[in-house]
């Protein structure tokens, strides 16, 4: 595993792109630490930021220890790995990862997972804007991984979700799953207004309410359906037995569709 | 060779190449999921006339089944993939999802190859009628219940209790039809308490369904008929009331034979099956069992042989 511990706290932002497990287990420390990154508005070795060490585990391991609030693009495009930050993150953490597991221990900034098509987001703290969302940069709507964030999220989460699972432990920004066209996000806070507008298709399971509702959400009433015994399975499968332990606790949810402006057929579970 | 003194003949049950899925149904009770597996299940004795072989292999505890109900799994054969695709889209459409509260999933993992896996969900959805709609879930792989997740599609469809949810796809994996053995009784009735007794033991072996009436058939066939028009007529070596008049494969004193048909996913599963059956049926209460023999074409038209002797070798009691 490589380990990487900032040495002085950022001035400006710096950009991890390319940096990724798949890329440093071969390697050897100084080559790791000739590898130029963007830092502000020049190029500098990595070496100038991080103290560069390889620590006994697995060699598609990369650890980053430090305060990274203006670290952007951490683990974006990984391919497999896993990736372990102790401390926040700035934006694009995992956009358009396709494998791996990528776990901070802190909050990161926005755009974290935008265009993602697999593997695992883990935050334990917020998490900014757009999390899980198409951010019109080339990497297209999140089509697949899992994302879960144990406190809150910024707005403008899940827009153009695909496929995929977000799971927010806290609450959710305004103009969540706009546009959204598939995939599951699980909400245990509550969520801001706009939920939905446009979308299409996809769950939303909002289990700790919504601030309103879109009028053009049709209330379907209450109903316990086995689709529901199966998201739980699904959220155990992926560890998130908290989430599971509270749609279990719902004896039946309320079933809302829409967005009938676009004749959408997305559904918001209350 | 004997076993309780039941003679058991020096014969081999002839098998054939199959291909099978299974399916595991759902519903809110044990009562419903037997209701809906019966009913899936029915009319599917022989492909001669009924396009699948199909039976309940065994039922579920809640506490086995994707979601948590109690469930049975259901075993189809055909003689290739194309053979399966329309039954099973029939027996499901009709039986299943008009069920109460059932729901379907695959039972067998859909190996990934397009156009190879058997549509299930994905042909079933259009009675949505646009309502419909799809979910990818990360869930255990059919066969098992825990392990590495894999990603799973089912369809939502809108009825009248809910939703009916059903696996997008089947997986289908290549088996063995037409293993079999022959029960010679002395009269109907213990013939039948023994083919009872066979049926109850081999209902506990995995893998393999007897799809006959109750598991057992009484009109043995042979290939062909004096009537063109007919693939099959009765076996009359093996019907009592013809001894005299046809030559007989019957031992002396035979009043009634039973046949227990055996389809299973491997050559293992049904040569357990037709072992525990034997021992069974040669213990049977009232005993009455002069012989056990096994039907076959002379080894000449399938390719998989279930000797009895072999197969038997190690049982308890053998002389």
């Amino acid at each position: 595993m490589t380990r990487l511990v900032l040495k002085n706290p950022l001035q400006f932002r710096l950009s991890m792109a390319g940096i990724l497990p798949q890329n440093l287990g071969s390697q050897t420390l100084s080559e790791i630490e000739k590898i130029p990154l963007l830092y502000g508005n020049r190029r500098s070795p990595l070496g100038e930021f991080f103290t560069v060490s390889k620590t006994s585990g697995s060699e598609d391991g990369l650890e980053i220890i430090g305060d990274g609030s203006r670290m952007d693009e951490v683990a974006a495009g990984m391919i497999g790995g896993t990736v372990t930050i102790e401390g926040n993150l700035g934006h694009s953490v995992a956009a358009a990862m396709t494998g791996g597991v990528v776990t901070v221990m802190g909050s990161v900034g926005h755009g974290a997972g935008h265009g993602m098509k697999g593997g695992g987001l883990i935050i334990s703290g917020d998490a900014g804007d757009g999390l899980g969302s198409d951010l019109n940069e080339g990497h297209g709507p999140m089509t697949g991984g899992v994302i879960r964030v144990a406190g809150k999220v910024g707005d403008q989460a899940a827009h153009r979700l695909n496929r995929g699972v977000i799971l927010v432990g806290g609450s959710l920004g305004k103009g969540a799953a706009t546009r959204m066209n598939g995939g599951t996000v699980v909400a245990l806070g509550k969520i801001d207004s706009g939920l939905g507008v446009m979308s299409q298709r996809g769950t939303i399971l909002a289990l700790g309410g919504v601030q309103s509702l879109l009028p053009s959400f049709a209330d379907c009433g209450n109903h316990d359906l086995v689709i529901h015994r199966l998201l739980g399975q699904g959220l155990r499968q992926i560890g998130a037995e908290d989430f599971a332990a509270r749609l279990a606790s719902s004896e039946s949810l309320h079933r809302y569709l829409g967005d009938c402006a676009v004749a959408g057929m997305s559904e918001i579970w209350l | 060779m004997e076993i309780n003194g039941v003679k058991i003949a020096a014969e081999f049950a002839e098998a054939f190449d199959m291909t099978a899925t299974r399916i595991i149904v759902t519903a809110d009770s044990a009562q419903w999921v037997k209701i809906a597996a019966t009913t899936m299940t029915g009319f599917a004795t022989s492909v001669i006339a009924c396009g699948v072989e199909a039976g309940i292999e065994r039922y579920f505890l809640p506490t086995e089944t994707p979601d948590g109900r109690h469930g049975a799994a259901i075993l189809l054969f055909g003689f290739s993939r194309d053979s399966l695709v329309e039954p099973v889209r029939n027996r499901v459409s009709q039986c299943v999802l008009t069920c109460p509260g059932t729901a379907c999933f695959a039972g067998v993992t859909a190996d990934g190859i397009k156009g190879s896996a058997i549509p299930l969900g994905r042909s079933l959805r259009y009675f949505g009628d646009g309502f419909q709609t799809a979910k990818r879930l990360l869930m255990s792989p059919p066969e098992r219940q825990s392990g590495a997740a894999i990603e799973r599609r089912f369809w939502r469809i809108p009825v009248m209790d809910g939703e009916f949810l059903c696996e997008d796809m089947l997986g289908h994996v290549s088996a063995i039809g037409g293993g079999n053995f022959l029960i010679l009784g002395q009269s109907r009735r213990q013939a039948l308490l023994a083919a009872e007794a066979a049926i109850v033991a081999m209902r506990k072996i995995p893998e393999v369904i007897m799809p006959f009436p109750g598991g057992v058939v009484r009109s043995g066939s042979k290939v062909g008929s004096r009537y063109p028009a007919l693939m099959a007529s009765t076996n009359q070596a093996y019907c009592p009331t013809l001894v005299g008049i046809a030559e007989t494969s019957l031992v002396e004193g035979t009043a009634a034979v039973y046949e227990i048909v055996i389809d299973g996913l491997n050559f293992a599963a049904i040569a357990e099956a037709t072992r525990v059956g034997i021992i069974a049926a040669c213990h049977a209460p009232e005993g009455g069992i002069l012989a056990i023999s096994a039907g076959n074409y002379g080894g000449n038209l399938g390719r998989h042989h279930f000797k009895l002797h072999e197969i038997l070798a190690d049982a308890g009691g053998v002389k």
